[in-house]
C-alpha cells in the first residue's frame, strides 16, 4: 500500500485521490453551510487540492486525517476571501478618505476582519471561557451536541441549554458594543454651530 | 460604525459562521477546533456536492490543464481568423469566383446572345432580357433559355449586386447565404428586344429543378412582371459536402427497413379487430436531426421551404412574461452540445414537411439501388401513439416503462422529464454532457429543462420519453380527411395529470411553434 507522502507526489493521482476523498465533503459543506454557489463551490474545491498538491512536498502527513485537516483548513481560507469578495462586490461603495485608509493601515496592519461587527463579535467570543467559544463556533457548523459533548468534555444533555445562554450572552453583549459605537459616532450637536439654539 | 441591525441570538447564527472563518489555524487551539470540524465535516453526508458521473467535474490532469486551454483558445482564435479572412475573401471576390467557377456557360451564353442580336430576329425558344432593377443603377444581363425537352430549365445569368440578399436567422444558427432573384419586366424586355447592345457581364447560376414546386417557385407570373427566383444552394461548397456525407450515413442506417432509430410495432388485437403494424421513432426528432432536413432544403435551394420549416425561437422570447428565455434558446438551437435534444420551437407544417423529406430520401434512396417502396411517413395517429406508448396494456397510465412516473421501490426517482421532476431528472441525464457546465446551464438557466431524447426512460418498445420532456404532436382524422393535430404526453413544464397517456391536448390544438412541443414520425411499408 502506498503512503501518502507517495500519492501526493504523483500530482495527478494526488488530485484524484484528494478530490475522492474529500472534495465532494467539501462541496457539500461549502453549499450547505455557506449557501455559496455550486459552480463557485466547485473552483474552491479544486483551488484547494491543486494548493494542497502544490505544496504538499513541504509537509510530512501522519495519516489520512492529518491531509484532512489540513485541506479544510486551506479551504476555508478560500472559502473566506471568496465570502468577503462577494460581499464586496454586492454592497454599494463606500467612500473613505484617503487619510482615513492610510491611518488604518498604518494602525493596523494585521487585522484579519474587515467588518467591525465582526471584530466585536471576536474580541466578545475571546471573553469566553475557550469550551464555550468551541461550543458556540462548532454549533455554528452544524455539529450536533454529541460530537461537541466528546471534544470539549461536557455533558451532552446540559449542552444545549449550556448553548442558548452562552447565544444570550453573546447576543447581548455584541449588540451593546454596537450600540456604544454607534452613540460614540454620532455628532455632537453642542459644538455644532449651525444646530446651536438662536 | 452605524448599523441598525439588531443582533440577538437568532441572527447571531451568521455571524458566528463567519467568526468561524475567521480562526486562525496557527493557533493551538483554533486549529484544534478545525481539525475537529473536519473530521466532522467528512463523516456526514451531504445533500449536495454528488458530482454526477461524466459531467466531468472531477479534477482534470495536472499537467494537461494549461496545453488544453492553451489548445482551445488557440482553435478558436484561428476559427475566428479563418471565418474572418473567409467573410472578407467571400464579399470582395464574390463576381470574380463566380464567373471563374462558371466560365463555359458564360462564353455559351455570349455567344448564344452575340448570334441572337446579330440576328434580330424575335427569339421564341430564348428570351434575351435587360432588366434595369434599379432606375438610376445597375443593369441585369439576363439568358434564360428552354432546354430542348418540355421541362422548362432555367439558365440565368445575373449580377446585381442589390439583387443578392443575406437573410440571417437570429436564433436558428442557419442562414441563407445568397437569394437572387431578379425581376424583368414585359416593358424590359420589349426593350431588349429592339436593343442590339446587351451587355453580358455575369455571374452564373443554375438551376437545375426537380419538381413542380421548384418551377412554380421559379416563375410565377403576374400581370405586370415575372419574378424569377433562382434556386442555388445556399450551403458553401465544404458544407454541402459534410451534409452528403450526413445524409448518407442516415440512410445508411435506413437502408433496408432496418430502421435503428425506429421501433418496429405490431398491433394484433382480434378483439378490436385491429392489424395493422407500423414502425415509430425511438425518441423525439432531434436537433441534429432536423438541422440535416433543414440543410437539405438549403442545399437545394429551397429557401420559401426553409423559411417555413426554420425553427422560430423569436416568436418565444418576445413574450413579456417569459424575458429571458432569449438567451437559453439562443444557446439551445445553436451550441452541439444540445443537438441529441429534442426540436423544439417549428411549426406543424415544419413537421409535416420533415415527414415528407424522410420519406422523399427512403424513397430515393431505393431508387437508386434499383428497388421500390411505397411506404407513408407521417405524424402518428393517437390511437397508434396511445398504443405504443401503453405497451398495448390498459394498465399503464404513462408512457414510461413501468407505466408510471417512478421506478419501482422506497424512494426512487422518477423516470419522466416534467415540471416535479426537473432536477432529479436532469441530473440522470448529466452523462451526457460533454462539458463541466452543461448540465448545470441546463438545470438552472431560464427554467428551461429538458432532457435529451433518448434518456433513459423506455418503455416496452424501446420508445423514449413518450411522457414528459416535450409533448408531442399527434393527428386524429376528423371530416372529409381533415387532420386534426393535437399534443399528447406532456412535457418539462407539465403537470403531471398531463403526461398520463388518456390526458387531454394541453395546448388545446394550438400547434405552434412552441419550446414545449416536439414531435416524431411514424413510417408505415405499404404492402
Amino acid at each position: 500500500m502506498q503512503s501518502i507522502k507517495d500519492i501526493l507526489a504523483d500530482k495527478n493521482r494526488g488530485a484524484e485521490w484528494l478530490y475522492q476523498q474529500f472534495g465532494r465533503k467539501l462541496l457539500g459543506y461549502s453549499i450547505h453551510t455557506y449557501h455559496i454557489n455550486e459552480d463557485a463551490g466547485w473552483d474552491l474545491v479544486y483551488k484547494s487540492i491543486y494548493k494542497v498538491i502544490d505544496v504538499s512536498h513541504n509537509y510530512t502527513f501522519e495519516d489520512e486525517k492529518r491531509v484532512g485537516s489540513f485541506i479544510f483548513k486551506v479551504f476555508i481560507n478560500y472559502l473566506k476571501n471568496h465570502i468577503r469578495d462577494e460581499r464586496t462586490r454586492t454592497n454599494s461603495a463606500v467612500f473613505i478618505s484617503l487619510d482615513e485608509t492610510r491611518k488604518d493601515f498604518v494602525q493596523k496592519p494585521e487585522s484579519r476582519s474587515q467588518n467591525p461587527k465582526m471584530q466585536i463579535l471576536n474580541e466578545e467570543l475571546s471573553k469566553f471561557e475557550d469550551w464555550q467559544r468551541m461550543l458556540l463556533l462548532m454549533r455554528s457548523q452544524d455539529m450536533s451536541y454529541a460530537e461537541i459533548a466528546a471534544f470539549i468534555n461536557k455533558p451532552e444533555d446540559q449542552l444545549k441549554v449550556y448553548y442558548q445562554r452562552l447565544k444570550n450572552k453573546l447576543a447581548e453583549a455584541v449588540q451593546k458594543r454596537v450600540q456604544q459605537a454607534n452613540t460614540s459616532l454620532e455628532p455632537n450637536t453642542d459644538t455644532n454651530p449651525s444646530f446651536k439654539p438662536m | 460604525m452605524q448599523t441598525n441591525e439588531h443582533i440577538n441570538p437568532d441572527n447571531l447564527d451568521d455571524l458566528l459562521k463567519d467568526a468561524f472563518l475567521d480562526l486562525n489555524p496557527d493557533d493551538a487551539t483554533d486549529s484544534r477546533l478545525m481539525d475537529e470540524v473536519a473530521s466532522s465535516i467528512y463523516s456526514r453526508e451531504w445533500p449536495g456536492g454528488q458530482a454526477p458521473a461524466g459531467t466531468g467535474k472531477t479534477p482534470g490532469k495536472i499537467s494537461t490543464i494549461k496545453p488544453w486551454i492553451w489548445y482551445l483558445s488557440s482553435v478558436l482564435l484561428l476559427a475566428i481568423l479563418g471565418y474572418a479572412a473567409w467573410a472578407w475573401l467571400g464579399n470582395t471576390s464574390h463576381e470574380t469566383e463566380e464567373i471563374a467557377d462558371n466560365t463555359p456557360p458564360i462564353n455559351s451564353a455570349v455567344n448564344q446572345t452575340n448570334t441572337l442580336s446579330s440576328s434580330g430576329e424575335a427569339v421564341s425558344a430564348t428570351t434575351v432580357a435587360l432588366a434595369s432593377l434599379n432606375q438610376e443603377q445597375e443593369q441585369v444581363s439576363k439568358v434564360t433559355e428552354k432546354s430542348a425537352s418540355n421541362v422548362p430549365y432555367t439558365k440565368e445569368k445575373n449580377i446585381s449586386k442589390n439583387n443578392d440578399t443575406e437573410n440571417t436567422y437570429n436564433g436558428t444558427g442557419y442562414t441563407t447565404r445568397t437569394i437572387i432573384q431578379s425581376v424583368s419586366s414585359k416593358d424590359d424586355k420589349q426593350q431588349v428586344s429592339n436593343s442590339n447592345n446587351t451587355v453580358v457581364t455575369a455571374s452564373v447560376t443554375e438551376t437545375h429543378p426537380t419538381t413542380e414546386s421548384d418551377l412554380q417557385n421559379q416563375a410565377q407570373k403576374t400581370d405586370s412582371m415575372t419574378v424569377v427566383t433562382q434556386t442555388v444552394s445556399l450551403l458553401s461548397p465544404e458544407e454541402l459536402k459534410a451534409h452528403e456525407i450526413k445524409l448518407s450515413t442516415m440512410m445508411g442506417t435506413m437502408a433496408g427497413l432496418k430502421f435503428d432509430d425506429y421501433s418496429f410495432i405490431h398491433v394484433d388485437d382480434p378483439a378490436a379487430n385491429i392489424k395493422t403494424e407500423f414502425y415509430l421513432k425511438k425518441y423525439e426528432v432531434t436537433i441534429k436531426e432536423y438541422k440535416l432536413f433543414l440543410d437539405d432544403l438549403l442545399a437545394h435551394g429551397k429557401s420559401k421551404e426553409y423559411e417555413v420549416a426554420r425553427p422560430k425561437p423569436e416568436l418565444v422570447w418576445n413574450d413579456p412574461k417569459d424575458k429571458s428565455s432569449k438567451k437559453f434558446l439562443l444557446q439551445y438551437l445553436q451550441k452541439n452540445t444540445f443537438e441529441n435534444y429534442p426540436i423544439i420551437c417549428i411549426s406543424k407544417e415544419g413537421m409535416e414537411m420533415y415527414c415528407s423529406w424522410i420519406k422523399q430520401q427512403i424513397e430515393s434512396y431505393y431508387k437508386r439501388n434499383k428497388n421500390t417502396i411505397s411506404l407513408d411517413v407521417r405524424l402518428p395517429y393517437l390511437t397508434e401513439w396511445k398504443y405504443a406508448a401503453s405497451a398495448g396494456k390498459r394498465s399503464h397510465k404513462y408512457g414510461t416503462a413501468n407505466g408510471r412516473l417512478k421506478m419501482l421501490g422506497w424512494r426512487t426517482h422518477y423516470i419522466a422529464n416534467f415540471a416535479e421532476s426537473q432536477r432529479k431528472f436532469v441530473a440522470l441525464d448529466d452523462t451526457n454532457a460533454t462539458k463541466p457546465s452543461d448540465a448545470q446551464s441546463v438545470r438552472t438557466v431560464n427554467r428551461y429543462v429538458f432532457t435529451t431524447a433518448s434518456s433513459e426512460n423506455s418503455a416496452v418498445f424501446h420508445l423514449n420519453n413518450m411522457s414528459g420532456n416535450v409533448s408531442e404532436v399527434v393527428i386524429t382524422p376528423g371530416e372529409n380527411n381533415v387532420k386534426i393535430y393535437r399534443t399528447i404526453g406532456g412535457n418539462w413544464n407539465s403537470n403531471k395529470k398531463f403526461l398520463k397517456i388518456n390526458a387531454e391536448d394541453e395546448f388545446n390544438g394550438n400547434i405552434s411553434p412552441s419550446p414545449f412541443i416536439g414531435f416524431r414520425p411514424v413510417i408505415m411499408i405499404n404492402k
